[in-house]
């Protein structure tokens, strides 16, 4: 699988768009879809961490969501972003979990940041960041199931509230409504000493 | 600074600081995991046809008509609209029907006719008039056999063997019971002769068959 890698990693500077990769991946471009996971992979992987707050967890619904996508390619329609509808499964992959089992946690808490493999760039900061990242996942955490859904997805990819209103099914001045809440009770968090 | 749309300028600052925040320390996939999800999305790529869902369906649907028209190849008969193997109704059908547009049942049908144009007179003496026919064929209202009883005074039972079967009739032209019979092959032979046995108290009527491509037209 190595190889696997090293060859996609040719191509993962691709200049082929989310959704031109998609419809490739859709036309016996085996490619494709690889490409599309190592673009997406971490971003995924991040959102799932900070949703379900069990690293084992996240890896296996990672796995989860990316045969998914594989397997729903052929009825991909290029209707919005490729994130919207990368997304949309994300959520039905949650959704389908906490439906078979009760959450594996409801809070971040079994999540300390130490466990998270990290960049080890400017070390001197990163008691600090872990500080504040940690006050930002216990805010998360309390936020009401709606406002948080809304947040994550606006914090964790470059999503506009008509996307996010397309993937959660409302509507777009409900979504900002939302995240309007979410950032003021999220910022005082992290903020307050 | 984010490349999001900026739909919300008035909150724009504070979601950027908190989206920093949020992002650092991204967790990092651990080889193990790209390994196993990678192959994982290979073996469902494999294993999934790239061919929509309803190409199958398409191909079920197809192979089905093929069988149930080899089926019924085998086992309808497409010439008269009926199962194989019923001899009596097999029967039935055998009897020419009129059907102008058949030449070859038609020449069929109109030998039947001169050949059995037979019936008893009071004395149950069989006599031959060629212009009416004797019997009357129960839901053949077109093949009719001069002083034939009403199509339910006779029934059709089937013969012994198979693409043989045997006509009864009860009671013609009011003179007795006649006992009828007949013997049809299969589509291939025509009525060539009728024998007739005066076999009292019933009459016993047989015809001679031969193959149709030896008939007179």
């Amino acid at each position: 699988m190595a190889e696997v890698l090293e060859a996609v990693g040719e191509y993962e500077d691709s200049e082929l768009s989310d959704e031109d990769l998609m419809l490739a991946s859709a036309h016996g471009d085996e490619g494709a879809l690889d490409i599309l996971y190592l673009r997406h992979k971490e971003a995924v992987l991040r959102f799932l961490v900070y949703r379900c707050g069990s690293w084992a967890v996240a890896e296996e619904l990672l796995q989860d969501v990316w045969v998914k996508l594989c397997r729903n390619r052929f009825s991909y329609r290029v209707t919005a972003k490729f994130t919207t509808y990368l997304y949309t499964i994300v959520r039905t992959t949650l959704i389908d979990f906490y439906r078979k089992q009760p959450p594996f946690s409801d809070s971040v808490d079994d999540l300390s940041p130490s466990d998270m493999p990290r960049d080890a760039h400017q070390p001197d900061t990163l008691l600090e960041q872990d500080e504040q990242q940690q006050r930002l996942r216990e805010a998360l955490n309390l936020l009401p199931e709606e406002q948080r859904q809304v947040m994550q997805l606006r914090l964790n990819e470059d999503l506009s509230a008509e996307e996010i209103a397309g993937i959660v099914g409302v509507s777009t001045n409900t979504v900002k409504s939302r995240i309007r809440y979410a950032t003021a009770k999220l910022k005082q968090a992290v903020t307050d000493e | 600074m984010s490349n999001r749309p900026n739909d919300m300028p008035d909150i724009q600052e504070d979601e950027d600081f908190l989206r920093e925040i949020y992002r650092r320390n991204s967790p990092k996939v651990r080889p193990e995991v790209d390994d196993r999800i990678l192959k994982a999305m290979k073996a469902e790529q494999k294993k999934r046809s790239r061919y929509p869902q309803w190409i199958g369906s398409g191909l079920a649907i197809a192979a089905s008509v093929v069988v149930a028209l080899t089926l019924g190849m085998v086992f309808y008969d497409w010439q008269y609209g009926q199962p194989l193997y019923s001899n009596t109704d097999r029967l039935v059908s055998a009897i020419p029907p009129t059907n102008p547009a058949a030449d070859r049942l038609g020449a069929e049908y109109c030998l039947w006719r001169g050949e059995f144009h037979t019936y008893l007179d009071k004395n149950q003496n069989a006599v031959r008039d060629e212009g009416e026919p004797l019997i009357e064929v129960a839901g053949r209202p077109d093949v009719r056999i001069a002083g034939a009883p009403q199509p339910d005074t006779f029934s059709v039972q089937p013969g012994p063997d198979k693409g043989e079967a045997e006509l009864r009739m009860n009671r013609l032209c009011g003179q007795g019971q006649v006992y009828a019979s007949f013997r049809l092959y299969d589509d291939q032979y025509r009525l060539t002769s009728v024998e007739e046995l005066q076999d009292n108290p019933e009459h016993r009527f047989e015809f001679g068959i031969a193959p149709l491509q030896d008939a007179a037209p």
